[in-house]
């Protein structure tokens, strides 16, 4: 895909070379292994873990909490009602000798969870013998008190359930017309799409940050890297023509941006299905779900477009740039604006419409979505490709505008890109 | 003690490395320097003299051996040492956003140069080194040799008694390192004591009062120029410097 | 340590990032511009999402052979989609004809469909599943909806859900009517009413839900704002050589270190409160409404209190911020160590998560934590004021020991002056092993989780030498290959002593009944949720699978090849980077990682530590290959016959213990010593292993 997209710029032997250079140095160089590619290996298992093992141990320590409970008021009749919270796993009563208000104000301060009182029923209620309604105190400030609220109030509704349905046998209701109707839900989607959706969900928006976050590193450091090391000048004497330069440093950051990406899809989707396996289905079942081979191709193809036009748009910026530290900075609001509507614009239900499949990096992310659960609109999908290609194209014919003014090509041009764009466009209006 | 200002005695470093083992960059070293006077360091690229003038200003702690400056040992004393010298080399920067006037004054205080008289000398500092045309620009504006000049003021500061200047006029050309030779004699005139390292012969026939010949951590030998001369029986310093290298390594 | 230097060195930091504009801009105005509008650009997308699904039109089908009956209960709603709308925010049904249910719900035709069963048909669906069999009694003959949705979509799922709900409301009116007919004295819903009563006040329940928050948010700030100047500041200048420079002027580390702390600390105390008047001014204005449990309104009195309580907290971030700086040899260098640094300290910020922990307990002395719980329990309005002040200058005390590592490093000459240069990343080999075996074992960690969850054979045995046989073998030779090592020292393959295996035999049961008298201790602590406790104990033997074999895939394969791995290589790789009894700390709890539960870890990282232990003394890894697969064989068949070592008495502990420390001193007898570990013990058998045991040679 990278010869596709260098093509336009002429691809020879030379770019070739310094594309290999690029590479291995690359390969050496120890912050762009880890970000583009340990990070991605250790850090969703690391991650995944670290949420599992603490959310067992919060349920461990939540486990572990008697709700402390005070029944005041119970009639005779109802002892069953203690009995059955007394049995409730969790649940402890406590004896209360004071006051209700006492009570209240422990609840207020977390010394008891919950104060169930019972009292005579109103006016609507009277007529049925024994009956009582219950008043139930809790601290919503409090997990624990809420906690106990729920736990207490599962152990009424069952008592009230258990209560009506005796009434109803007396009142000689048959079964059948007190069951009246069952209702189940059936959920008719296999395991496998069920994490496919999943993963459709998380997948694509982390595609674009990571193929960001692999390009971000490549590009400064091809750039304000080498002037730092000074190899830039070398590479300057070398006998290629400065487009040769430019087009091996670009596939290299594309390369780097696709690569890191797909690894990450790779690692993500291994984890993730470990974690989505509860909500999927059983194991067995599981053991073939994912993201489905076939989709590879469009995926990654996907990819490297995005990756085209990201590597293009940080070199223009990085280009400006003397040091590492003012590269990242230049890079950082391109990466900013290109991750957040992705995080923050999230809809499941969005449609891959033909308008949607024109706006680059959102077709993106649709594209990729559609394809992890296994569907193609053929139309948008080309639409996407032609769309993200005119991108690209773009984008590089920008770049190659921009490099070459001689003073951004030495890094000799004061300023960033914003303020060499704000000097052309002066430049011709005084020529005008 | 002896009214040398800087006295070096049998001082040593070694370095451990996992691959090399032991790697003895300055081996037992014994200078002096009196104020007033200026002793050059002359040695080939790895002598270990770089070695030698981070520890003299306590950048590296010693392995071995001790010096004093103006009476206050390396490891016991560091901080009195470096509120005693001044120190330039390669490798001590300026800080890039701010100007010299403010490059001047941070370190005088920072020095804990008296405050009421921050700015008296700072005012005589810019005017000595003739940097009043661009005393307000940000350093990270300025040509290499404006910022060496500046440097070299920035180490008079707080007016420290004794100089340690690392390979100063390395990187410059030749009217700048003229001129830098130029303000180190007159510092020597000042009653500094200073201590500088080079590779460039003719630098140390001119300016120094006496010369030290280090080679591979050692000293070879420490005298005035006619002393080596004498001892030697070779005229310029570069056949002197020779001479002694081959010597040790014979 | 003196004002003046320190004020000066202040004034230089704070004076150069304001003049840095990019940075300026970067790490200050775009987040204070770009967050309300991401608040804002989210919150809309939200609440239109919620619009849309509240009043969302939805078509579905009825089918099946009951379906009249299912169609005249539904009448209502369907009825209703024909005029007008009653309630516009409702959302509505509209049932559609199909001839195939299943495909139009595939293709979107319809959001999910009724399936309406006769009583036969459904007693005749419950017969077949065995899982339901227990339904089947309590079934009584009533027709059935079955709801049939795809979860893969959200729509369907949501339809699904509220047309469930609708359902259920249409069936308890109708009991309820059955009831009273049938001549019930009272309406139904008045039979033991309910009566919920929140004794908490709007502010304490919307305190506690920003308590929770606060502190994370506010320490992600903190670093976002701290960590430019804090990376640049130490780091930076020794990239660009201003350090040394600064170093051999007459201020002291004290006051450097002391300077860039209240640098920083300023940054990122200025930083949070420019964001959080940023937040107020947009949410004051109404342009941005964050879900109504943030909408908190906090007294100023109780911002002030907040205030000074994060004081500590910024302090001690700038100063773990300023640690990596001071650590890492160049800018990129320290912008890596700054994500675990920012993790490392997100962590603590998450304790008022923790179901009802009190600051009048032992979190009181965790850093960050406490103030973290002390801030929740300032904005619930529940203060406990002496608890608080212990909590503030417990994180101040860490801040100030946070500075003074920091001030540490300044004096390290080879971080300083970056001396000289990775000799061993040059020469490679065991120099370079020794430097980067930690690294190698938190990779192969991350595959080892990788493997586990995604690969998985139908026979255990399979799984069972994949996961430990392959897996475990494969790591140790990689590194002996990739690091040129020698095999023999690597892996220290070489014969102990004799007496060694009484000890071996005698200890390795010992051990297990202590390690599973540590569990349970362990599990006071750390307490296992109640289904995880349910299902620990059914990890039942594979039937069908000859003993012998199981010996071997259970107990003997993981003996020998875990050893090679913990004992060998990782042993090998740290031996000269501790003390031999911190080696095996270091060993046995790397070990107790690599078994992933993290109720199991603790007990492991014993048995590690034990192993490691052994090996140390005995410079062999065979005395703890046959402990590991004696305790592994052991654990098998005692679980097998059904014997709990749980329920020992302390007696039995105790009398594990003695013999335990019997086996060990036997063992400490027969000693001949690991050769070239940190700080050597005394020993009697060194001298044996120490010919063989030269440190590499050169190159």
């Amino acid at each position: 895909m990278t010869l596709r997209g260098g093509s336009k710029l002429g691809i020879d032997r030379q770019v070739l070379t310094i594309y290999a250079h690029e590479l291995r140095s690359a390969f050496r160089e120890r912050n762009i292994v880890i970000y583009s590619i340990v990070l991605p290996v250790v850090m969703y298992p690391l991650l995944l873990w670290a949420i599992f093992a603490g959310i067992q141990f919060v349920q461990g320590q939540t486990d572990r909490l008697e709700s402390r409970v005070v029944l005041v008021g119970l009639p005779e009749v109802h002892r069953a009602l203690a009995d059955s919270l007394e049995e409730k796993d969790g649940v402890e009563l406590v004896p209360w000798e004071d006051s209700q208000d006492a009570a209240v104000s422990a609840i207020a301060a977390g010394r008891l969870d919950v104060l169930v009182e019972f009292a005579a029923p109103d006016s609507n209620g009277v007529a049925l013998p024994n009956n009582f309604t219950v008043r139930l105190y809790y601290n919503e400030a409090r997990d624990r008190s809420s906690g106990a609220r729920a736990r207490v109030e599962e152990v009424l509704t069952d008592y009230r359930d258990a209560w009506l349905d005796r009434e109803r046998k007396d009142l000689g209701v048959s079964d059948t017309a007190w069951d009246d109707f069952g209702i189940v839900l059936k959920n008719v989607a296999s395991p496998d799409e069920v994490v496919r959706f999943l993963l459709a969900l998380i997948i694509p928006t982390l595609m674009i940050i990571t193929v960001a976050l692999a390009a971000f590193y490549p590009a400064v450091d091809a750039t304000a890297g080498e002037r730092e090391r000074s190899t830039w000048e070398t590479m300057m004497t070398v006998a290629a023509s400065r487009a040769t330069v430019a087009t091996a440093k670009y596939l290299y950051v594309a390369t780097f941006g696709t690569v890191g990406g797909l690894l990450n899809l790779v690692a993500l989707g291994l984890s993730l299905r470990w974690i989505l396996a509860p909500l999927g289905g059983s194991t067995e079942e599981l053991a073939s779900a994912g993201i489905p081979l076939s989709a590879f191709p469009v995926i990654a193809l996907g990819t490297a477009l995005l990756a085209l036009f990201v590597a293009a748009i940080m070199l223009v910026l990085a280009a400006f740039a003397r040091t590492f530290k003012e590269g990242q900075s230049m890079i950082t609001p391109f990466y900013i604006l290109l991750i957040l509507p992705s995080m923050f614009m999230q809809d499941p239900d969005m449609e891959f419409s033909m308008l949607l499949a024109s706006i680059p990096v959102l077709n993106i992310i649709l594209l990729i979505r559609e394809a992890i659960m296994g569907v193609y609109h053929m139309p948008q999908i080309a639409v996407t490709f032609l769309s993200q290609i005119l991108f690209v194209a773009a984008s590089i014919g920008f770049a190659q505008w921009v490099l070459r003014n001689e003073g951004v090509y030495m890094g000799t041009h004061e300023g960033g890109l914003g303020s060499f764009l704000k000097g052309w466009f002066s430049s011709r209006a005084s020529s005008s | 003690m002896s009214a040398a200002s800087v006295r070096i005695e049998g001082l040593t470093k070694v370095f451990y490395d996992d691959s090399r083992g032991e790697v003895r960059a300055v081996d037992d070293v014994h200078v002096e320097c009196a104020s007033g006077e200026i002793l050059g360091l002359l040695g080939a690229n790895g002598a270990g003299k770089t070695t030698t003038l981070r520890m003299l200003s306590t950048v590296l702690t010693p392995t071995g051996g001790c010096a004093w400056v103006m009476g206050h040992e390396l490891r016991e004393a560091p901080q009195d040492v470096r509120l005693s010298i001044g120190f330039y080399s390669a490798s001590t920067a300026l800080y890039p956003k701010i100007t010299p006037r403010e490059t001047l004054r941070f370190f005088a205080r920072v020095n804990r140069y008296p405050p009421d008289r921050v700015e008296e000398r700072v005012e005589l500092l810019i005017d000595r080194f003739g940097l009043s045309e661009y005393a307000d620009s940000r350093v990270e504006k300025l040509s290499s040799g404006m910022k060496q000049k500046v440097s070299i003021a920035r180490t008079l500061a707080h007016d420290p008694p004794v100089l340690i200047f690392d390979e100063p006029t390395v990187a410059l050309d030749v009217l700048n390192a003229l001129e830098l030779r130029e303000i180190i004699g007159q510092l020597r005139d000042d009653g500094k004591a200073i201590i500088f390292s080079t590779h460039v012969m003719s630098e140390a026939e001119q300016l120094c009062d006496r010369i030290a010949i280090i080679h591979n951590g050692r000293i070879l030998a420490c005298d005035t120029l006619d002393g080596l001369r004498g001892v030697t029986g070779k005229h310029y310093l570069e056949e002197i410097f020779v001479h002694f290298a081959r010597d040790s390594e014979a | 340590m003196r004002g003046t230097g320190v004020r000066a060195i202040y004034g230089l930091e704070i004076r150069s990032l304001l003049r840095d504009r990019r940075t300026v801009f970067v790490s200050i105005v775009l987040p204070v511009v770009l967050m309300p509008l991401l608040l804002l650009a989210s919150s809309r997308v939200e609440r239109s999402r919620q619009q849309r699904e509240e009043s969302r039109h939805y078509k579905y089908a009825v089918v099946g052979s009951d379906s009249t009956f299912m169609l005249e209960l539904l009448g209502d709603s369907v009825r209703r989609d024909g005029g007008e709308p009653a309630d516009s925010a409702a959302p509505t049904f509209e049932t559609v004809p199909t001839t195939d249910a299943l495909n139009d719900l595939e293709s979107r035709a319809i959001e999910f469909f009724v399936e309406s069963l006769g009583p036969e048909e459904w007693r005749a669906f419950l017969a077949e599943d065995t899982a339901r069999a227990d339904e089947l009694e309590d079934f009584h003959d009533t027709p059935v909806a079955r709801v049939n949705f795809r979860s893969n979509r959200r729509s369907s799922s949501v339809g699904a859900r509220q047309l469930r709900t609708r359902l259920a409301e249409i069936r308890r009116v109708r009991r309820d009517s059955v009831l009273v007919e049938a001549g019930f004295p009272i309406h139904p819903e008045n039979l033991a009413t309910l009566d919920v009563r929140n004794v908490a006040s709007a502010v304490e329940v919307a305190g506690a839900r920003l308590g929770r928050m606060l502190t994370l948010f506010v320490v992600l700030l903190m670093m976002a704002g701290g960590g430019v100047l804090a990376t640049d500041t130490l780091a930076g200048e020794k990239e660009r050589g201003t350090l040394v420079t600064l170093l051999t002027t007459g201020a002291t580390r004290a006051e450097i270190i002391w300077a860039k702390l209240v640098a920083v600390t300023s940054v990122a105390l200025v930083i949070v409160l420019i964001q959080i008047v940023n937040l107020w001014i947009y949410l004051g204005l109404g342009l941005i409404d964050v879900s109504s449990g943030f909408s908190v309104s906090v007294a100023p009195a109780t911002a002030l209190v907040l205030f000074v309580l994060y004081v500590p907290v910024a302090a001690l971030a700038s100063g773990i911020l300023l640690i990596t700086s001071a650590y890492a040899k160049t800018y990129k260098e320290a912008q890596l160590l700054f994500m675990p640094a920012m993790i490392g300290l997100l962590l603590p910020t998450l304790a008022p998560f923790l179901p009802e922990v009190s600051l009048s307990s032992a979190i009181v002395l965790v850093p960050l934590a406490n103030v973290a719980i002390a801030a929740r329990d300032v904005l619930v309005g529940q203060a406990n004021w002496l608890m608080i002040g212990i909590a503030w200058l417990v994180t101040a005390a860490a801040a100030a020991y946070a500075g003074r590592i920091a001030a540490r490093a300044l004096e390290d000459e080879n971080l300083v002056a970056g001396a000289d240069s990775d000799r061993a990343a040059f020469l490679g080999g065991p120099a370079l092993f020794r430097k980067r075996v930690l690294h190698w074992f938190v990779v192969f960690w991350a595959v080892k989780i990788l493997l586990e969850m995604n690969i998985a054979f139908d026979d255990i045995r399979w799984t069972a030498l994949f996961h430990v046989g392959v897996v475990f073998l494969a790591a140790p030779l990689l590194m002996v290959w990739h690091f040129k090592l020698d095999i023999r020292e690597a892996l220290a393959l070489r014969a102990p002593k004799a007496g060694v295996w009484l000890g071996v035999v005698l200890g390795a049961p010992a051990a297990l009944i202590v390690v599973t008298g540590f569990f349970q201790l362990v599990n006071l602590v750390l307490p296992m949720p109640r289904e995880l406790l349910e299902n620990f104990g059914q990890a039942i033997l594979p039937e069908g699978i000859p003993v012998w074999q199981i010996v071997i895939f259970l107990s003997v394969i993981p003996g020998i090849v875990e050893e090679l791995t913990f004992r060998g290589a990782l042993l090998h790789g740290l031996r000269r980077r501790f003390s031999p009894v911190v080696l095996s700390l270091v060993v046995g709890g790397i070990f107790g990682f690599f078994h992933f539960q993290i109720f199991r870890i603790p007990s492991t990282a014993v048995l590690g530590v034990i192993l490691a232990g052994i090996t140390v003394l005995t410079g062999s890894i065979f005395p703890a290959m046959l402990w590991h697969a004696i305790n592994n064989a052991l654990a098998l068949y005692l679980g097998s016959e059904g014997v709990d070592l749980g329920g020992g008495t302390w007696m039995t502990y105790a009398s594990a213990s003695v013999a335990l420390a019997l086996a060990l001193w036997i063992v400490w007898l027969n000693r001949s010593l690991y050769p070239d570990l940190k700080g050597q013990l005394p020993s009697r058998g060194a001298h044996e292993h120490s010919n063989s045991a030269r440190p590499e040679p050169p190159g």
